[in-house]
């Protein structure tokens, strides 16, 4: 039986390898996997001589960034858990739900595979990790980095099997305790954090900006005793990764670290048992309930509610919408971290109308960058449903009017709240406030449309992972990063140019660059709706989604 | 004077990346009739169908759908036409109602609510309704892509597979419903490889090969035309006589 499971493993693995092969060898794929290859190779080169050519960290700073982020990502497990409980005390695939879970394995050799391939998953993160830290590492630190990657997976597993184990009220328990404990958290360290200290300039002088370090701000926060109990843990791990101590404590602190991985190995097996008893006993609790809920969806004599009337592809924007809901918490993670990572310009910068132009230039740069990958909700997640939207009765503009919809809305809201909450903040007039929401619409259509139009020309799924999927993304950023560097060049182009026109028309530059600068963007971003709506006409699903 | 096509297919060629899938293959269905396409698998049926369903491009040759040409007025085509695939993949975050409802938006169906209450009945999906379609199993799956296609009564209807998955009371469930759509005009387009399906239900055959029609008429004409020697034999005999050039022995029962 074991024997099977590395059987598997090496098919798996040749197979990734074979797939990958095929991937780089299609004819249409060729050119773009050659570019790719070639910027790896350049983004590599320069990663691996900037981390080399680099001064180390001082050792306090890298433990304490260490220990931090160890800590911050053990709360996001905690947080991601007691906002969504997993369905089931171990997550499989549903490849592995049919291949291995099927198969005749015992709940110790399901858990080994697992194991197993986190093991092999987390091993190429490690050696990345290692790569970018170089220059900050000590002996102890390949050791110590794999077993906190190791664990914090781990945790994550623990996690997930200790959420199953709860009944329905010790799971609302169980939230209202974190939630809680991170209000405490807040309000024990807010006033080291205060960053209105941090903008009183120094007596005699006006500095537009005034900021304290990072690190005044963090040991502040620790020097609390509650901060410090907390992350203690994991600056006993910190001090593994950058070799803060004698070779002997070292030993013995990853001694500690080694202990702490079997005690959650045991922790989840013991988990895992449990769960299943629970999830046995909830199912036969609910059975009952369910069945009357059947019997009395199958009584009832109603048809189906119209849906809401929306002009142009409204039932695609429609379904859309009810698939944004259904990932609210994560929409508004995605939204809540920007503006989050946005704030302390508030309290930093002393000009008003600069902070609000940094944090609007912020905005829009998330915007296009990352926040498309978060809004997805248009055609990047319907490869296995784009034979149905060809199926629909509409025109391709129409379909794709109502597939593009969502994303640009939900832009638009984070965009607007980020912009009138800076401009409320710090007392914005209410003309500059409108010129940056103009702009808002138009760039958001020519963001999503554009992610939109990569994806009809090279189909993926939003899932795939691995190599293949690294290298596109890579593609992706390049990309999106030359354009950025494109639309700044022309704006210094632009800029002389709409003064000369605004001689000329004797009126204020400023007008003629806020009204030419949206009407370009206006074009642009019809131009590429146009595009997505030739690329789906075109789209051949025997060729793509078969 | 004759009737109008509901589907018309004239020398129709379809290749994918310079492979040919199907070549110049010709065929209507006239209202009420039920046209059945068999052929060994990669035949070309579902290109066929789905060129049809203006869902593809294709190369050349002239489709109609309802009198509307595929290519040039493909929304038209839609508004008439149901296709429903070998394996339908239903929004999966969408319950079976939602879906009646976005259908019934997407093609503008009035009276959808008796409609839906009658097509949930008639293929006993009433006590689903709440059920998101990810959580349907293959033949729950086929049922809601039937009713979905059923609710906006279509003038032609393409099925790929249709029975896959489905269990025995949906089977019939789903024959009576085909003749009886026929029977109020509708052209039907089955592909299937249940060979004793087709002749049970379809008045005429279209047997495709390697993208080459072998064959377009009536049952009793290939019959005479595959099997003149033997003309007690079946469908699947002829099948196997078309496309492999014999007349095969009848399987032996063991």
């Amino acid at each position: 039986m074991r024997n099977a499971i590395c059987v598997l493993l090496h098919a798996q693995l040749k197979a990734r390898l074979r797939y990958l092969r095929s991937a780089f060898s299609t004819r249409r794929r060729i050119l773009l996997s050659a570019l790719i290859i070639l910027l790896s190779i350049v983004w590599t080169g320069q990663t691996v001589t900037s981390v080399l050519l680099r001064d180390a960290y001082p050792v306090d700073d890298f433990r304490r960034c260490v220990g931090l982020g160890l800590f911050a990502w053990t709360l996001w497990h905690i947080l991601r858990v007691a906002w969504k409980r997993p369905e089931s005390p171990v997550e499989w695939s549903p490849a592995e739900r049919d291949l291995i879970v099927a198969a005749p394995f015992s709940a110790a050799q399901l858990l080994a595979y697992r194991f197993t391939v986190i093991l092999t998953a987390t091993l190429p993160k490690a050696l990345l990790t290692i790569l970018v830290l170089w220059p900050d590492l000590s002996w102890s630190s390949p050791v110590g980095l794999i077993l906190a990657l190791v664990g914090l997976e781990l945790f994550r597993m623990l996690t997930d099997a200790g959420s199953c184990c709860l009944s329905r009220r010790g799971y609302l328990v169980f939230r209202a305790a974190v939630v809680g404990g991170i209000i405490l958290l807040v309000a024990a360290c807010w006033p080291a954090a205060d960053p209105l200290t941090g903008v009183m300039p120094a007596p005699g002088v006006e500095p537009i900006t005034a900021t304290r370090t990072a690190s005044e701000v963090t040991d502040a926060i620790l020097a609390r005793p509650l901060a410090s109990a907390m992350v203690a843990p994991f600056f006993w791990c910190a001090d593994v990764v950058a070799g803060h101590e004698s070779p002997t404590w070292l030993v013995l602190k990853a001694t500690g670290m080694l202990s702490m991985l079997a005690a959650f190995v045991w922790g989840i097996a013991w988990l895992e048992k449990i769960a299943h008893r629970v999830l046995l006993r909830r199912e036969r609790l609910l059975q009952g309930t369910q069945r009357c809920d059947i019997e009395q969806q199958a009584e009832s004599l109603s048809g189906v509610r119209p849906l809401p009337r929306i002009p142009v592809g409204g039932p695609l924007a429609w379904r859309q919408w009810g698939r944004a809901m259904q990932y609210v918490g994560s929409l508004l993670i995605s939204m809540a971290i920007p503006a989050l990572l946005l704030s302390p310009v508030l309290f930093t910068v002393r000009d008003p109308v600069l902070a609000f132009g940094i944090v609007f230039g912020g905005a829009l740069f998330y915007s296009f960058v990352l926040l498309p990958e978060a809004l997805k909700f248009d055609f990047r997640l319907d490869m296995d449903h784009l034979m149905q939207l060809k199926m629909l009765p509409m025109s391709a503009a129409r379909v794709v009017v109502g597939q593009l919809t969502v994303p640009v809305l939900l832009a638009c809201v984070f965009q607007f709240c980020v912009l009138i909450g800076t401009a409320v903040f710090r007392g914005i007039e209410p003309s500059i406030l409108m010129i940056a929401l103009c702009y808002c619409l138009p760039l958001n259509v020519l963001f999503v449309a554009l992610d939109n139009l990569v994806f009809l020309l090279y189909p993926h799924r939003p899932t795939q992972e691995g190599f293949e999927a690294f290298l596109r993304t890579i593609l992706k950023f390049t990309g999106k990063t030359l354009l950025i560097t494109l639309s700044l060049a022309t704006l210094l182009i632009w800029a002389p140019l709409a003064a000369m026109l605004a001689r000329q028309l004797a009126v204020s530059t400023g007008i003629v660059f806020v009204w030419g600068t949206i009407a370009g963007i206006m074009l642009l971003a019809t131009a590429a709706v146009l595009n997505v709506v030739a690329a789906f006409s075109r789209f051949d699903v025997s060729l793509h989604a078969a | 004077m004759p009737a109008t096509p509901v589907l018309s297919v004239t020398d129709f060629y379809k290749s994918y990346e310079g492979n040919p899938a199907v070549c110049g293959i010709s065929f209507d269905v006239l209202p009420g009739q039920i046209v059945g396409v068999i052929g060994p698998n990669g035949a070309g049926k579902t290109t066929t169908m789905r060129a049809l369903s203006a869902i593809i491009p294709f190369t050349s040759g002239q489709l109609t759908v309802a009198g509307f040409d595929v290519a040039t007025a493909p929304v038209e085509v839609k508004r008439r036409l149901a296709f429903v695939p070998d394996d339908p993949t239903p929004f999966s975050n969408l319950t079976v109602e939602d879906h009646l409802a976005f259908t019934a938006a997407a093609y503008q169906v009035a009276d959808a609510d008796r409609k839906a209450h009658e097509v949930l009945q008639q293929f006993s999906l009433q006590h689903k309704r709440k059920t998101p379609a990810k959580e349907l199993s293959r033949g729950m799956r086929q049922k809601l892509a039937l009713s979905c296609a059923w609710l906006y009564d279509p003038a032609a209807i393409l099925l790929d597979e249709p029975l896959t998955g489905l269990d025995p009371l949906g089977i019939r469930t789903l024959k009576q419903s085909l003749i009886q759509r026929a029977s109020e005009g509708a052209g039907v387009l089955i592909s299937s490889h249940l060979l004793a399906m087709v002749e049970d239900v379809c008045s005429h055959i279209l047997m495709l090969n390697e993208g080459q029609q072998k064959f377009f008429g009536t049952v009793e004409r290939l019959r005479s035309e595959f099997a003149e020697s033997r003309p007690d034999c079946s469908l699947e005999q002829i099948f196997f006589a078309a496309t492999s050039g014999a007349v095969a022995e009848p399987a032996a029962v063991v």
